[in-house]
């Protein structure tokens, strides 16, 4: 077993190294003196190499595999029918996965972290011991429960008890002390009789077919369904159901989890602006790293297969595009809907009277001026997401693996680029001086870059037929509308806050960002897929 | 997605749905509409699948080995569907199969492909009426395998061999006789015994 996860990421592994040293060289620059203002660079690198590392650790130790046809996530079933004891089978990950993640997460806190975060060294042991606790029972879950719908629930809810654990020593409650290890203990040790009998009943094919509460759970909606079925009224609609059915609820369903995590820890720590402020760059956050799910139409599949039933279906290419599109914008709304009602409910149960007066007296209108001035940026907040959520699309729809990769690479280069510009600006004063100089110039021959592209993209999406008229008039007026809407607030905010000179920066940078070429390009990427 | 939810689905695709028509292929396969499609087995999701495929009444359909890897039930209740549809309804159905019984109950027309090259394209009937499995007997055993003009397979030893032969019973009648056997057995042989006899035991 070991070796196999030696086998399957052996080239991975000298990248953890590589982080790790990316790290300790970030913190010995910043303890030999490094400039004060870099220290936001150094925070970033560390917290970045070690979140990559530690999650691909878990990841790849956890011993979870995805089995496609069943629609499960567990443990590898060819391996329930090896003659080897199942003791053997639940204590090998287990404890050789354990020990090594806690080894690593040492190693990072002794080399990286502490240098970072003030952590006492009594917690080391502590928080050792928590991460263990949570991965053993991530583990046991996902082996034994793998054929439970909603099982995300209950890991979920495994994760807040293991937050709420691990905060045991912060908590101001009398007498508990005393009794933190030993729920801790109770915790962690109760997780392998747990994995145990999970992967017994498990591998005695106990719990194959469906549940009957799943069964149960189908009949009902089916018979309250049956009255109100109406049917789709184009196959337009019929294949936007099925993609928001598909991956409709995702970000929303994580930006809710999300808050339902922060929420006990702003409540100990006494931080009642750190539920808005995480509410209101989360959304903007998982877009980002959702988006390679958006170009695929079946999540369990590799990002190269395009599903055969799909692909036969009676709809274009463009049809098809345009249903992830106006998915997206959907699921982009209903996100910050989610998000709104996270903060308002946080405000109205820890007392928003400060925080809320506080910010309408911002304005001479009071609240309600407030509430009506925020819509526009709550539009382009939702149009923000969006355009996370779709860049990148017409990339994952050509299925080819080569250029997903090319496009990663180019986008870390480029971000690579822009955080060293920025950096550098931030630590030169004349090179700083020298870029907003020059800034609009760039930004103007970006813009005429990215339109010469878009119209090259569009006239070859029309000869090809992969497109109409309609469909790139659509675009364009989209890109256009969405472009005057950021270049106006811009207007507004930088007339607010004074500096009139920023606004024909920030008006192209917003044309700039906003998807054009991308979403001409993608009908074709599909057609390309689509018939391999 | 269940059942009803995947008719409702692929119904909106189609302006040619007939609900009624897959109301009754649906009771006829004995599906459960508020089944899960994921958790039927491998013979009840080639029934919906063909459902969803028949219920708009198309004017060709394709089936790509409609019923490999089915239990017999099942089969026979695709075969019967696709019977009825060619019967009663006059529509076009193409389906490949290795399954020559199936094609051999069902087929009008066959077509075989040995390594991506048609080497048969005939009508059914015509096939079996022109081929005959005989057994033939030697007066004296022959060396090797008897050579006879317009047989596509031989296989026996000692004095009786069987032989697969394309023509009539009369020419089957004088090969063997140049050979010096007489025909003391014949059957018409059976699609998979033709087929196999023609492309030589290799794979198509």
């Amino acid at each position: 077993m070991l070796w196999e996860i030696w086998g399957r990421h052996k080239w991975i592994f000298p990248l953890h190294v590589a982080a790790l040293a990316a790290s300790v060289c970030a913190v010995c620059w910043k303890e030999h003196g490094a400039p004060e203002n870099s220290l936001g660079l150094v925070y970033l690198i560390s917290s970045c190499c070690f979140t990559a590392s530690f999650i691909h650790l878990l990841a790849c130790f956890g011993y979870i595999e995805v089995d496609a046809r069943r629609v499960q996530l567990g443990f590898p079933g060819r391996l329930l029918l090896k003659p080897v004891s199942t003791t053997r089978l639940v204590l090998v990950p287990m404890f050789f996965g354990g020990a090594i993640i806690v080894t690593v997460f040492a190693t990072w806190t002794e080399l990286v972290l502490r240098h970072l975060v003030a952590i006492p060294a009594s917690s080391l042991l502590w928080s050792s011991t928590v991460l263990l606790s949570f991965f053993w029972w991530m583990q046991g879950l996902a082996w034994g429960l793998s054929w439970l719908k909603g099982r995300v629930c209950i890991d979920i809810s495994m994760a807040v008890i293991h937050l709420l654990a691990g905060c045991l020593p912060m908590m101001p409650v009398s007498g508990l002390s005393r009794w933190q290890w030993p729920i801790l203990i109770a915790l962690l040790v109760s997780a392998v009789p747990a994995s145990w009998i999970g992967l017994k009943l498990m591998r005695q094919g106990r719990w194959e077919g469906p549940s009957r509460i799943s069964m149960l759970w189908s009949r009902l909606r089916w018979a309250r369904a049956r009255g109100r079925r109406k049917r789709f009224g184009s196959a337009f609609g019929a294949q936007l159901w099925l993609e928001w059915r598909r991956q409709g609820l995702l970000l929303p369903g994580l930006t809710g989890a999300t808050a339902l995590l922060v929420c006990p820890i702003a409540l100990f720590a006494h931080e009642q602006m750190m539920v808005s402020s995480v509410m209101l760059i989360m959304p903007l956050l998982l877009s980002g790293l959702l988006a390679p799910a958006l170009a695929k139409f079946d999540q369990l599949q590799s990002m190269a297969e395009l599903p055969v039933y799909i692909a036969v279906r009676p709809i274009t290419n463009a049809g098809l595009v345009a249903v992830k599109l106006v998915m997206a914008l959907a699921t982009s709304a209903l996100t910050w809907v989610v998000a709104l009602a996270a903060i308002g409910l946080w405000l109205a149960l820890t007392g928003p009277g400060t925080l809320l007066s506080k910010a309408a007296s911002v304005t001479p209108y009071g609240l309600a001026g407030l509430a009506i001035g925020c819509l526009p940026v709550l539009l382009l907040l939702v149009i923000w997401t969006w355009k996370n959520l779709v860049s990148g699309v017409g990339v994952g729809l050509t299925g080819r693996a080569w250029i997903g990769m090319a496009s990663v690479s180019c986008r870390l280069a480029l971000y690579t680029g822009l955080t060293a510009l920025v950096a550098a600006a931030k630590l030169f004063v004349s090179f700083s001086e020298t870029l907003l100089h020059w800034l609009p110039g760039l930004l103007m021959a970006g813009l005429a870059a990215k339109i010469a592209l878009s119209v090259a993209a569009f006239v070859w999406g029309l000869r090809r037929n992969a497109i109409t008229a309609n469909w790139a008039l659509a675009i364009i007026g989209g890109w256009l509308v969405c472009g005057l809407l950021v270049a106006g607030y811009a207007g507004l905010v930088c007339n607010a806050i004074n500096k009139p000179g920023l606004w024909v920066c920030t008006a192209l940078a917003g044309w700039l960002v906003l998807p054009l070429a991308d979403l001409a390009i993608a009908p074709l990427a599909l057609a390309w897929n689509r018939h391999r | 997605m269940r059942v009803d939810e995947f008719m409702r689905y692929t119904q909106a695709f189609y302006p040619a749905w007939d609900e009624r028509y897959a109301a009754r292929l649906l009771e006829q396969f004995q599906l459960d509409p508020a089944q899960k499609i994921k958790t039927q087995s491998q013979g009840q999701q080639a029934k919906t699948g063909l459902l969803a495929s028949l219920a708009y009444r198309p004017e060709l359909l394709i089936l790509d080995e409609p019923s490999s890897g089915l239990d017999p039930v099942v089969r026979r209740d695709i075969l019967e569907a696709i019977i009825r549809i060619v019967a009663e309804e006059g529509r076009t159905v193409l389906f490949s199969s290795h399954l020559l019984d199936e094609v051999q109950r069902v087929a009008d027309h066959v077509v075989m492909l040995q390594r991506g090259r048609v080497v048969l394209n005939v009508r059914t009937e015509e096939v079996r009426r022109s081929h005959i499995l005989a057994v033939l007997a030697f007066a004296e055993p022959p060396v090797g395998a008897p050579v006879l003009a317009g047989a596509h397979a031989v296989a026996g030893y000692g004095s009786e061999w069987r032989v697969l032969f394309g023509g009539s019973r009369l020419e089957l009648e004088t090969a063997a006789a140049l050979v010096g056997a007489r025909v003391v057995a014949e059957r018409t042989p059976t699609l998979d015994e033709i087929l196999v006899a023609r492309a030589g035991g290799k794979g198509s």
